[in-house]
């Protein structure tokens, strides 16, 4: 077994967005990768009606001890969440110094489609109370426009989360290949957005 | 995903869902036959276990045939699984009964996925009261390991006491993932068919002789219940204990740090001796547990019968009330802030889970846009619910899957949703209550194929015989939608997706009675719109059959349409279409989302002015 970078803290991830986005994909990648790391992972998410376009999540808790399979609410170290509004109705489980990272296009709830109700400003609203702590990634846009594949977009915010996990990028490029397995072009892609999202997230730093 | 991750091993470690780790328990278990009708949180089990060549595994048409085909097999010899949601044990229960009577031969394990919180369910029954009721013994594992090892145990259990099993997870359990020991598979040798009617065919006569050694079985079990590793306690201190089961017992782990807990990984036969002796020095114990009052009930019993005097705190019965929530799913916060608000004597707990950061939110949290899942993008049940909303005078009864969600807006056409079939059978209840009144509505149902075959089929040979004239929507998509696309009766295919006869579903509609059936593309506006109206004006029971495979499934997609925005004149018709790729300007003008819409053209043949069309075709 690899040293582990984490001690005695488990490490909670919070993985967020609409039925359809691969929020389940990206938590297999990153539970798996967890696993290859040496950690005791758990993972919980939810199946069914839900994945209809709903509100989806999947929690993630890797250590060297886990007991339950759910974050507690102010317990999640890192939120990564694939559509703004669904980051901002999950942010109850951001822990004080924790981070949530936002791809910023919007995928627009019936109620705002149909002109009943205003999509609310919620980028701004993370970023008056997070400052820092909200990073927005045009992770979409990365996805359709330098990878050719929209559907790597949760790939390309798995990139601009990595410094966060405490994941080597080996494990987290082992798990994609796992998760894919079988299928080289999409691989290839995902790897490609995964250096594309990680290189975004150092461009925003500096 | 299980293969998948099973090649993620680390020395024989992977990581499984609850699901997946119950299906490789009763692979590694040797079992010989697993079937099951698909219902989410259970579907994965039997779905894992089709993988495996050495498990014969089917798609039963309904729950009560697939306990009766385990049943069958375990008489005859082969160890044997059943899987379904906690509602679809109760289309089994008739079988489930008298199994406890006839008992078993080679192993039979009974898996219950129950859905506390309802997160994709009708309701959140406590399916361990099966137990109690039919009998049975009762395993309920905490996590993915203990799934698995439970799993294996349960076939043996059931062969050495001749009784089925009762396994229960949960939601949280069966999609929970976790690291897992593999081990490999230990093949049982068959044990072969005796004949034995006196055992296996429940003749009064016979019944009541099984009846009689069910009891002993049970009273065997007790002691088994009292003796196994199953049920044990961790080490704590203090007057204060808990007693929990489940993933409930994780969640008691948490909040109850420091406190002696009793783990029952066997609740049922209650283990009478090993409570009493953990209640010795004990005050007052918590019983943590979901949904219902299982555990704290047994234990009332229990103190009732030894005359005992220990505080029980739970979740109480009616008109009681206890420190651990009375519905709805436990999680560590929950249970936490119940506890203490009921320690500091407040009277609500739910809304005292608040923090600073909420506070300082400009948007109120519970105050955002929702969104509720919606019938997908290219949906080939969006065009019968658009037209069939239309009609303000008729009754439309819906049933179970992906197209209950035409209930809601902006289709808004359904009106009931009980279970499985029920489309059609209250149907004809509420056209024969209104005949009554000297009324002659029109009532709709509106059911999905797999249902159809399901308990739908029954439902309709009932109407025809009974002079219905009702009208039935057949939404075949041609798979099981709703639960992630399984084979059914008439897809060609079985589990082990190997080809096999296809049901035509509008000849077995006739050949049951049924005079007039119309079937319609339901791509095509026109068609449908002509199809319904067709059937409403009827005279008659009368059968649509909306026929166009799940775009899902077979990953439909003709590329994306746009609005030609000059063109568009903001009437809103494509809009109320419910369809997620199609959004408001703030013009009230149409867009469509090209990233979502997959070309099933539905709005271009419905808009007024022809301002849609396929991107790069104007």
């Amino acid at each position: 077994m690899k040293d582990n970078l984490l001690e005695e803290k488990v490490k909670n991830v919070l993985v967020v967005g609409v039925g359809g986005q691969g929020v389940l994909r990206l938590s297999d990648i990153i539970s798996t990768a967890a696993l290859l790391q040496g950690y005791q992972v758990k993972k919980s998410e939810v199946h069914g009606m839900a994945q209809r376009g709903g509100s989806v999540n999947s929690h993630i808790r890797y250590g060297k001890v886990v007991a339950g399979p759910l974050i507690p609410k102010g317990e999640a170290d890192l939120i990564i969440a694939l559509e703004p509004l669904e980051g901002y109705r999950y942010l109850e489980y951001l822990s004080p110094d924790g981070v949530i990272v936002l791809d910023q296009d919007r995928i627009l709830p019936p109620a705002v489609y149909l002109g009943e109700m205003r999509y609310p400003n919620v980028e701004e609203a993370l970023k008056e109370v997070l400052g820092d702590r909200a990073l927005i990634i045009p992770a979409t846009k990365i996805a359709v426009s330098d990878v050719g594949n929209y559907r790597t977009q949760n790939v390309v915010m798995l990139g601009a989360s990595l410094k966060y996990l405490d994941l080597e990028l080996d494990n987290v490029k082992k798990a994609i290949s796992l998760v894919f397995s079988g299928k080289e072009k999409v691989i290839k892609q995902n790897f490609l957005a995964l250096e594309l999202g990680m290189r975004y997230l150092e461009k925003l730093r500096v | 995903m299980s293969e998948v991750l099973e090649k993620v091993e680390t020395g024989k470690l992977a990581i499984l869902s609850g699901n997946e780790a119950i299906a490789r328990g009763a692979w590694e278990a040797g079992v010989k036959v697993a079937a099951a009708y698909p219902g989410t949180p259970s579907t994965e089990i039997v779905e894992t276990l089709s993988k495996y060549p050495e498990v014969y595994s089917e798609w039963s048409v309904n729950e009560k045939v697939a306990l009766e085909v385990a049943l069958g097999a375990a008489i005859s010899g082969s160890r044997a699984l059943y899987a379904s949601k906690h509602v679809g044990l109760n289309v089994a229960a008739d079988p489930l009964f008298s199994a406890a009577y006839t008992g078993v031969r080679a192993g039979l394990v009974v898996v219950t996925a129950d859905d506390p919180g309802m997160h994709s369910s009708q309701n959140e029954q406590d399916n361990r009261f099966y137990a109690l009721s039919a009998k049975l013994p009762l395993l309920v594992p905490s996590d993915s390991q203990e799934a698995k090892d439970m799993t294996k145990l349960a076939f043996k259990i059931s062969e050495d006491y001749d009784i089925p099993v009762l396994l229960r997870s949960t939601t949280r359990l069966s999609h929970s993932k976790a690291p897992v020991t593999l081990e490999d598979r230990e093949e049982v040798p068959h044990k072969g068919y005796e004949k034995n009617p006196s055992k296996y065919l429940v003749l009064p006569m016979y019944a009541r002789k099984r009846r009689v050694d069910l009891e002993e079985r049970l009273e065997a079990l007790r002691k088994f219940s009292n003796s196994t590793h199953l049920n044990y306690v961790l080490e704590g201190e203090g007057e204060i204990g808990v007693i929990a089961d489940g993933v409930a017992f994780q969640y008691a782990k948490e909040v109850f740090q420091g406190y002696p807990i009793l783990k029952l990984g066997m609740p049922y036969p209650f283990p009478d001796e090993k409570v009493l002796e953990f209640l010795r020095g004990l005050k007052r114990v918590y019983v943590v547990e979901e949904t219902d009052p299982f555990i704290e009930i047994l234990l009332r019993a229990l103190l009732q019968r030894e005359g005992l005097k220990v505080e029980v705190l739970g979740k109480g019965l009616i008109g009681e009330r206890g420190p651990v929530p009375k519905y709805g799913e436990l999680s560590v916060e929950r249970l936490r802030t119940h506890v203490i608000a009921y320690e500091k004597g407040e009277t609500s707990s739910e809304s005292s889970e608040t923090s600073s950061l909420k506070h300082a939110l400009k948007y109120d949290i519970s105050e955002l846009p929702a969104r509720p899942p919606m019938l997908c993008p290219g949906c080939t049940h969006r065009s019968v619910f658009w037209y069939l909303g239309k009609y303000k005078n008729v009754i439309i009864t819906g049933d179970i899957g992906c197209y209950t969600l035409g209930a809601l807006p902006p289709l808004k056409a359904m009106e009931t949703c009980v279970d499985m079939g029920a489309s059609i059978t209250m149907a004809h209840g509420i056209e024969k209550s209104l005949k009554e009144k000297g009324e002659n509505k029109v009532v709709v149902a509106v059911i999905g194929d797999s249902t159809f075959y399901h308990s739908g089929v029954t439902g309709l040979i009932n109407a025809v015989y009974n002079k219905s004239k009702i009208k039935v929507v057949i939404l075949d998509n041609s798979i099981t939608a709703m639960t992630g696309h399984q084979e059914h009766p008439g897809t060609g295919l079985t589990a082990k997706k190997e080809e096999t006869v296809k049901i035509d579903l509008e000849k077995l509609v006739k050949a049951i009675g049924v005079e007039k059936v119309i079937v319609v593309d339901p791509y095509n506006m026109e068609e449908t719109k002509r199809g319904i109206a067709e059937m409403i004006r009827y005279d008659g029971l009368a059968v649509l059959i909306a026929k166009r495979p799940c775009p899902l499934y077979i990953k439909f997609n003709e590329g994306a349409y746009q609005v030609d925005n000059d063109k568009c004149i903001a009437c809103g018709l494509c809009i109320s279409l419910g369809c997620p790729a199609i959004y408001k300007l703030e013009d009230g003008k149409a867009a469509i989302n090209e990233l979502l819409c997959v070309g099933c053209d539905m709005c271009a043949q419905i808009c007024p002015v022809d301002a849609i069309h396929p991107i790069g075709r104007e």
